[in-house]
């Protein structure tokens, strides 16, 4: 209970301060807001600084109660409540930066457009600077709590494989630096987002399969040449699954990029007919019933079906991998490994399946023997 | 285009004030939620076998159904979504109306339930729960309703068994897997569930969920939690939402050798329709279920589509068959206000209608009773 009141005291008091942060950020964004007449003046000049405070606020907003409560529900014992919170705000924080976005488009959208070049070109370069923080939007769209449960099969897997592949990596740096156009390949994926990774980790695999994925392959020598071997067959595994998930996140960051030029499009053929979205939440559903109907056709698709199958398989090959690796670890420790408990559970299943069927047996013998008793007995004179 | 800042800076404050309204009393609802009560319709343990339990429920009408119901439910989900809440519970509406209830919980799988078979469930289990209540009522056949994959289940339970089953009700079953109407079924045929059984055993719930949210991402991980952040506020609104919430992410882990032959046999080779299914050793001919057959389909379903349980219909040789469909989705049927209004009744009726013993009329508990109706090959 004083945990409790403990916990509860110290919610209290970040309750407080996050109050009075938000406060203060609500203040600083109200300070520039110009009367409705200056306002309406104001609009024919460039934007105020009041601009840019309120296309930032509702994020904030959602980011102070992300962070406020996420504490909270920390120290909170495991439950119910706290998770659809948690979950709740994750979409909060994620409808707040579409909200900015919505915002930079309503400003830009409703003003005269850039000099010398039609509305449409304006649009579209808001939108060309807008897609590397859209990835964010729809990285958290995804992600939020959606892959947490594939991730969590993998448990240490990626931790442990990357620790190993740091050490081994130490070994690859010149290899590295010979490598010509590396650099000039992850600029290119840092600016043009998950396409650009993929491209250049497509661009890159090739070069690691016939150098250090050689290296990898090669029969291990020595009394750890067992163990060596795993190791390089794991992060063999773990590469090979990194390269399969950068082309199923391409497949649906393309095809939701390609929905948010269709959600402009559309904004742009409502405006001209006088009917733009009146509201934020309105336009807010055109874009997510928009991704989810573009997402549904990717899905229907052939090709998705078979990446998706890929994905799994890559996942699974690592955990196979990882748990080789746990079991040769444990080779030493006087606890029984995951085989030898398979191999002990099969035992148990069969006897209890055995047992099972000749106690049935049993029953129905005993139920004959009791009618033929009671025939003959009704038989004898 | 309008610009909303122009003309509504005041009523976006205003609505994001009332958004940290709503949220902060949001906090303290879910505060205080310290337990939300899924499944409390009173029922008793009547028999336990490993980690399978069935359950009888106390009724709640006076004259009750004399054939006994049991109902068996999906291994992929809870249960209890059939009696999510008081007001939302198919299983209590049905107990109004007279209906005898039994229920199989299949449990939890541990590592140690990864060599568990179709066959250990649907001729193990399945077929013990059913002898249970059968030994309890003194009758020789039950009624038999399958939810979901736990309809697959008890189609095929009724072909192998058809002297055990008086009638049989299937709600959103799969039967016919070869569609391309749900995307379960097409990417299962890309799944390499060998793989998957070999890695892990008993496949992770979480995992399972994981192909489910993502069939629609942003409305399942994304505008769901929007729109509760209008009712954060109301208490019952939030209980509700939370109790769905906590059924969702409640996923047992499957048993591997079962999942390995539902997905091979059913989802990629389409067996059981063809007849052609093996259970045990035993083919499943669907041809063998002769009883009166209710089988309901809803209409918006994105996880066993119409196109997967209407031929069902087709594939029996029961001249007493009905087939109903249901304007909504998958978890509708279970806890809409259709559902609870009109789909329960409707079963209640029809079981009632055709459970009389030697001429009894029964009733169903509301409704007066009335002589039996013979029907012939009805199809609605």
């Amino acid at each position: 209970m004083a945990t409790e009141q403990g916990r509860e005291t110290d919610f209290l008091g970040a309750l407080s301060e996050a109050q009075r942060s938000w406060m203060r950020l609500w203040t600083d964004a109200l300070s520039g807001f110009p009367t409705t007449t200056e306002r309406r003046e104001a609009e024919k000049e460039s934007p105020g600084p009041w601009w840019r405070a309120t296309e930032r606020i509702y994020g904030e907003w959602a980011k102070m109660y992300q962070e406020m409560f996420g504490e909270y529900w920390k120290g909170a014992p495991l439950g119910i409540g706290g998770q659809t919170f948690t979950r709740t705000l994750g979409a909060a924080q994620i409808h707040g930066k579409l909200y900015e976005f919505w915002a930079s488009a309503a400003r830009i959208l409703s003003g005269t457009p850039t000099e010398g070049k039609t509305a449409q070109e304006t649009y579209q370069e808001f939108y060309n600077s807008w897609l590397a923080s859209y990835n964010e939007i729809l990285k958290g769209s995804f992600t939020a709590s959606f892959f947490e449960p594939i991730r969590s099969p993998l448990g240490g897997t990626a931790e442990l494989m990357a620790m190993y592949a740091e050490g081994l990596s130490k070994f690859s740096a010149p290899w590295m630096q010979a490598m010509q156009g590396l650099p000039q390949k992850t600029v290119e994926a840092l600016q043009r987002g998950p396409q650009g990774y993929g491209d250049a980790l497509r661009w890159w695999l090739p070069a690691y399969e016939q150098t250090w994925g050689r290296v990898l392959r090669m029969p291990a020598l020595g009394p750890t040449r067992e163990t060596i071997g795993m190791l390089q067959q794991g992060i063999e595994a773990l590469v090979d699954y990194y390269s399969v998930m950068t082309d199923f996140w391409s497949a649906l960051y393309k095809v939701s990029t390609e929905a948010m030029q269709q959600v402009m499009t559309e904004l742009g053929n409502m405006s001209s007919k006088g009917q733009a979205p009146k509201s934020y939440r309105e336009f807010y559903k055109l874009w997510w019933t928009t991704n989810e109907e573009a997402v549904q056709g990717l899905y229907q698709t052939p090709e998705f079906s078979r990446l998706l199958g890929r994905v799994v398989d890559a996942l699974m090959l690592v955990r196979q991998r990882y748990d080789g690796i746990v079991e040769e670890n444990l080779k030493s420790l006087p606890i029984p490994t995951k085989s030898e408990m398979n191999d002990l559970y099969k035992s148990l299943y069969l006897l209890k399946k055995e047992v099972r069927e000749n106690t049935k047996r049993v029953s129905e013998l005993k139920k004959r023997l009791r009618s033929t008793g009671t025939a003959a007995k009704k038989e004898q004179p | 285009m309008r610009n909303p800042f122009a003309e509504n800076v005041e009523q976006f404050m205003g609505e994001l004030a009332e958004t940290n309204r709503k949220l902060l009393k949001g906090m303290e609802t879910l505060m205080n939620i310290s337990n939300v009560d899924t499944g409390t319709t009173p029922r008793d343990l009547v028999y336990e076998e490993d980690r399978m339990r069935l359950f009888h429920y106390r009724p709640l009408a006076e004259k009750r159904c004399p054939v006994p119901l049991l109902i068996t439910y999906a291994l992929v989900n809870r249960p209890y979504m059939m009696d999510l809440q008081e007001d939302r519970s198919l299983v209590r509406r049905l107990l109004e109306h007279g209906q005898d209830i039994y229920m199989i919980d299949w449990g939890y799988p541990g590592p140690g339930d990864r060599y568990l078979t179709l066959d250990d469930y649907i001729r193990g289990y399945l077929n013990n729960a059913v002898d249970k209540v059968r030994e309890r009522s003194g009758l020789d056949k039950l009624n038999l309703l399958g939810v979901c994959q736990g309809g697959t289940f008890s189609v095929i339970y009724a072909a192998l068994y058809p002297e055990k089953v008086r009638n049989l009700v299937v709600m959103v079953a799969p039967i016919d897997f070869d569609t391309k109407d749900g995307l379960l079924h097409i990417w299962a045929r890309d799944l390499n569930i060998d793989n998957v059984v070999d890695t892990f055993g008993v496949v992770p719930g979480d995992l399972m969920n994981f192909g489910f949210l993502m069939l629609k991402p942003f409305s399942l991980m994304l505008d769901k939690y929007v729109g509760l952040l209008d009712n954060l506020g109301k208490k019952e609104t939030v209980e509700n939402f939370v109790r769905m919430e906590k059924w969702i992410f409640d996923s047992p882990g499957q048993a591997g050798e079962a999942i390995r032959q539902f997905v091979n046999d059913l989802y990629k080779k389409n067996l059981l329709i063809k007849n052609e299914l093996k259970i045990g050793g035993r083919v499943v001919d669907l041809r063998r279920i002769d009883m009166p057959l209710l089988n309901i389909f809803a209409e918006k379903d994105h996880l066993v589509p119409p196109s997967a349980s209407k031929p069902l219909n087709d594939a029996v040789s029961s001249k007493d068959k009905t087939i109903l469909s249901f304007r909504g989705g998958h978890i509708g049927i279970y806890v809409s206000g259709e559902s609870q209004k009109q789909l329960a009744p409707t079963i209640a009726e029809w079981l009632a209608t055709r459970s009389q013993l030697q001429e009894e009329a029964v009733s169903t508990g509301v409704r007066k009773a009335r002589p039996a109706k013979k029907k012939k090959g009805t199809e609605s």
